[in-house]
């Protein structure tokens, strides 16, 4: 059905992915496909076997290095669905045409936004007071500690400044931001003053793995983002339309089925798959609008 | 236990132990030492192990952490480019779950703290300050230090030339020390366990030759000590008298030698013992049993006549003038007249149908025997008279006759005397007695005798004063010229009327007076006597017999008189005090007084004589002194012993000697006169021989002066 890479260093993953029809290939943008690629099969071996009334009879797996050669795998035919992050959800959907399929719930949250944070001692209470300061970030594909933030920091009127390391000084007028890579590093920059700020989503706030104890008591967030849906999963544009409502339904009532629990579960903790109702699109709608804008203002 | 048990005991055990504790002791030294020993290389074993072990364990760490230090340098260098503190604290993490890695330090090239591995890095931005951290921040390349409890290394991190900081592992070395302290003391343990098994073992051998030395011990004990101390048994029942000794099991050692040897020995002082017995018990002149022996046997036989109820007698036998025969044959024909005497004694006793026959020499010229039978008393009647006939027999010695007496006293049991002493004693009253009554006879005893004169000291008792008190008399026996059978003289004969013994024969007492000394005083008392009677009988003769010769007077002089020197004057002062003519006094001596001193006695006879007193030989012929004597004695006169007298009509050899000592005394210019004249026929025989004088019964028995002066008066 999805057009396989014929070579590509993802090739390895997906070098068999079905030309054919009856081939459905999910994907993912992974750093670690050996780790993710079980998690990603339980699902498609629990979901193939019920769409053989389609004429899918063969599940697999493809991952992508990141946003851009999922992309380019969207564009082409060679990934039928997608699991991803709100804002890289909606930034695939926006450059290839893919469509937001459901609502992905992992650990029984439906939905989060992003938390922007600084010492409680570094006098900064608002947006506009990080004029002139660093703010910790982790990478681009983060939506919660990257898209969102930044959209909102570009909403306030702020402008921003690439750093390039967390010791590098933006200007008087502008934000700089740094790449941390992880949110222990964003926790860690900021608390040991090598930032000013840091962002990421409050479900990492909350997590004491990500945020120690001792460093939140000596912070403070001052700004927070709409909520989002935790994440989603898509499908490429050009499926056919009884695949996608077959796999629609599949998702949507995989939470009910004894035997969709597990495989949900190993899909990256997923409690449930919700359809996208009203207030969820107009969130996807509004965050789509910022990463535009973050794409097209920064990068 | 006695004192030789004690030696034995002390001794060989005692020594025998003490060596073998000796070298008991200096095993378990020498074993002590060893062990020690063997503990002190132990202990320097354990010390060189923890020295070498403790290198290893510091070369081991030292490696391990320079390897450490060199990953993580090369593996923090890019999260630390990109201040990717997440990385970085993971990868001090990680070091720091290696063991023993007591941290990781991560710090800028100045020298602050970047991550120390923490989750929330409490020490981020603080410069380092501890003792090692000068030299790490400076260190341009892996530099170790090390403290006693710790080893770090301190490595810098470089992309290409630039400096991003360096890292420190710090390692402790406190649990790999402890570690291998666990280790060397498993080891020390080990050893000690080694040495303790040792030790044991040790102490079990030691067991064992205390058990060994104990057996050594016992075996000594019953191998040696116990022989010995059964050896030293038989010792003391050899010394208590039993020679019958059992020593079980003669073995074929030393010890076994020993014990023959001393069976040998027992059995040659039994021998000996036996010798000694018989010397002590028997009299090895007779053969017969000594005094000793006798009291033994009488003892016993009191013992067994006095179970039976039966009597038995005790013969008490002493040959007369016994002394004689020593003092004029010599000593050596004394012995073999004993001899004879004891054989001839031996014949007269009834040993085959007498059970308490017994005789004995109790010593001297004293026998003793015992009969008993049914008539015990008549029995030893029988047997004294036997004796004393064997007596008439004379005893032949060097071929010459002796003719001896024997006085016999006989005593009975039980009526005499109840005990063996008292007996004996009883025995030799009456023996005395008989000797009293004259000799050559026996008498029985009686109490009478007892409470009169027991021995011869009761009767030296008794003769003291004797005269004072008027018991003591002289009689005279006249003395007739045979050729005319004239009366010449009369011999002086001291007579002793006992009050209550009645008349006691002279040869009884006056040989107890010459003993006791009493016949000095006595002596003086009978020549007054005899002097006086004789200076009477002058005066008689010369109203009756103008001219003739007055009667003299013959006074026996003993030897002992003779011996004080003081006879010439006491003869003169009496013949001047009584006026006694000198040639009226003769003075008998017997051979034996003259012998005994033949210069000193000669001396006093010649002054006698030259004073006119005439001196005569007395029993001349049972001296056996031979005639020569005669030649170097001056005597006036010689009297022939009545022995030879009483046999001259019966043996021709007597008569013989008489004629010849008749012969010899007239070529000498001697009187001769004959004594014990009994009948006619031995007056006619004497006369037809030219024997000038004679005296006996047939011519007259001693009488009272008054009787003689009669005599003479007629």
């Amino acid at each position: 059905m999805a057009i396989a890479p014929a070579t590509g260093a993802a090739g390895n993953a997906g070098s068999t992915g079905a030309t054919d029809q009856s081939v459905l290939v999910i994907g993912r943008i992974s750093d670690d496909p050996r780790r993710h690629y079980d998690q990603l099969k339980s699902l498609l071996d629990y979901v193939v076997p019920q769409l053989a009334p389609v004429g899918i009879r063969e599940g697999r797996v493809l991952m992508a290095r990141d946003t851009q050669q999922m992309a380019s795998y969207l564009r082409r035919g060679r990934v039928d669905w997608v699991t991803e992050t709100a804002g890289t959800g909606v930034h695939l959907a926006d450059r290839t045409g893919a469509k937001l399929l459901v609502v992905t719930e992992r650990d029984g949250v439906s939905a989060y936004h992003s938390v922007i944070f600084v010492r409680r001692d570094s006098g900064i209470r608002s947006l506009a007071d990080l004029r002139g300061r660093s703010i910790g970030l982790q990478n681009l594909n983060s939506t919660t500690a990257y898209l969102a933030p930044v959209a909102d920091l570009l909403g306030a009127g702020l402008n921003l400044e690439l750093l390039l390391s967390p010791l590098d000084r933006p200007s008087v007028e502008s934000v700089g931001y740094v790449f941390a890579q992880s949110e222990n590093n964003i926790s860690t920059w900021v608390h040991k003053r090598l930032v000013d700020a840091g962002a990421y989503s409050n479900l990492d706030w909350a997590n004491l793995h990500r945020l120690p104890l001792a460093y939140r008591n000596d912070l403070v967030i001052i700004h927070r983002t709409v909520d989002y849906p935790r994440a989603v999963e898509l499908v490429r544009g050009n499926l056919a339309p009884h695949v996608e409502q077959a796999l629609r339904e599949i998702l949507l009532s995989a939470a009910d089925d004894p035997e969709g629990r597990e495989p949900l579960l190993r899909f990256f903790g997923t409690s449930r798959f919700l359809p996208i109702d009203a207030a969820m699109q107009q969130s996807l709608d509004g965050l789509r609008d910022g990463v535009k804008r973050v794409h097209s203002e920064l990068e | 236990m006695s004192k030789a048990d004690s030696t034995v005991r002390f001794g060989i055990q005692a020594r025998f132990l003490g060596v073998a504790l000796v070298a008991t002791l200096s095993t378990l030294g020498l074993l002590a030492a060893a062990l020690s020993q063997q503990w002190r290389g132990q202990q320097e074993l354990a010390e060189i192990g923890r020295d070498g072990m403790r290198q290893m364990v510091e070369l081991g760490i030292r490696q391990r952490g320079e390897a450490l230090a060199m990953q993580l340098a090369d593996t923090l260098a890019n999260p630390l480019y990109y201040f990717d503190l997440h990385s970085v604290g993971e990868i001090a993490r990680t070091a720091l779950k290696q063991p023993d890695v007591a941290y990781v330090l991560v710090f800028d090239p100045e020298g602050r703290i970047i991550h120390d591995g923490s989750g929330d890095i409490p020490t981020f931005g603080q410069p380092m300050n501890d003792e090692f951290a000068g030299e790490a921040i400076a260190a341009s390349s892996l530099h170790v230090q090390q403290s006693v409890d710790l080893l770090e290394v301190a490595v810098p991190i470089r992309i290409g030339d630039q400096l991003q900081g360096g890292a420190r592992v710090g390692i402790s070395l406190r649990e790999p020390m402890r570690r291998q302290e666990l280790a060397l003391d498993a080891m020390t343990t080990r050893s000690r366990a080694i040495a303790v098994d040792s030790l044991i073992l040790m102490s079990l051998l030691f067991a064992g030759l205390l058990a060994i030395a104990a057996v050594l011990s016992l075996m000594v004990s019953r191998g040696l000590v116990r022989p010995i101390r059964r050896l030293a048994e038989a010792a003391k029942q050899v010394e208590a008298g039993v020679y019958q000794i059992d020593l079980p099991s003669l073995r074929g050692d030393e010890l076994g030698e020993l014990q023959r040897g001393f069976l040998r020995m027992a059995a040659g002082i039994a021998r000996h013992e036996e010798e000694v017995s018989r010397l002590a018990y028997s009299d090895h002149l007779t053969g017969l049993p000594n005094r000793l022996a006798f009291r033994e046997k009488l003892d016993l036989c009191l013992i067994s006549a006095h179970a039976e109820g039966a009597s038995v007698a005790l013969v008490c036998i002493d040959l007369d003038d016994f002394k004689r025969v020593n003092d004029t044959l010599g000593h050596d024909a004394g012995d073999e007249v004993l001899e004879q005497f004891a054989t001839r004694l031996r014949q007269c006793i009834p040993f085959e149908s007498d059970q308490h026959a017994q005789a004995a020499r109790f010593g001297g010229d004293e026998f003793v025997a015992v009969v008993g039978g049914v008539n015990a008393r008549g029995a030893a009647h029988q047997l004294a008279e036997a004796v004393l006939n064997e007596l008439q027999k004379p005893l032949v010695v060097r071929g010459r006759q002796v003719y001896l007496g024997a006085s016999v006293g006989i005593t009975v049991f039980p009526e005499d005397a109840q005990q063996a002493r008292d007996l004996i004693k009883n025995g030799d009253i009456a023996m005395y007695q008989a000797k009293s009554a004259g000799k050559n006879c026996l008498r029985f005893y009686s109490r009478a005798m007892d409470q009169a004169v027991g021995n011869s000291v009761a009767m030296q008792d008794a003769l003291r004063g004797a005269w004072d008190r008027g018991e003591l008399s002289v009689c005279y026996q006249p003395i007739f010229a045979l050729a005319d059978h004239q009366l010449v003289g009369a011999e002086a004969l001291l007579r002793w009327n006992h009050p209550t013994l009645g008349e006691v024969a002279p040869t009884a007492f006056i040989e107890i007076a010459e003993q006791s000394g009493l016949i000095e005083p006595i002596g003086r008392h009978v020549l007054l006597a005899a002097c006086e009677a004789a200076q009477r009988w002058a005066a008689l003769s010369q109203r009756k017999n103008e001219g003739g010769d007055a009667p003299f007077v013959s006074v026996n002089v003993s030897a002992r008189q003779l011996r004080s020197g003081e006879l010439p004057e006491l003869v003169a002062s009496v013949l001047q005090q009584t006026g006694l003519e000198p040639a009226c006094l003769h003075l008998e001596l017997t051979e034996t007084a003259v012998l005994g001193d033949e210069i000193h006695a000669s001396v006093q006879l010649a002054r006698l004589r030259a004073s006119g007193v005439k001196v005569w030989l007395d029993d001349f012929g049972t001296g056996f002194s031979g005639l020569s004597h005669l030649r170097r004695v001056p005597v006036d006169g010689l009297k022939i012993d009545k022995s030879f007298v009483s046999d001259v009509l019966q043996d021709p050899d007597d008569l013989a000697l008489t004629s010849a000592i008749i012969a010899m005394g007239h070529s000498l210019g001697i009187t001769v006169v004959a004594e014990g004249i009994e009948s006619q026929a031995q007056f006619a025989i004497l006369r037809e021989r030219g024997c000038d004088y004679g005296q006996g019964f047939w011519l007259g028995h001693p009488m009272p002066e008054a009787a003689l002066r009669e005599q003479m008066a007629n």
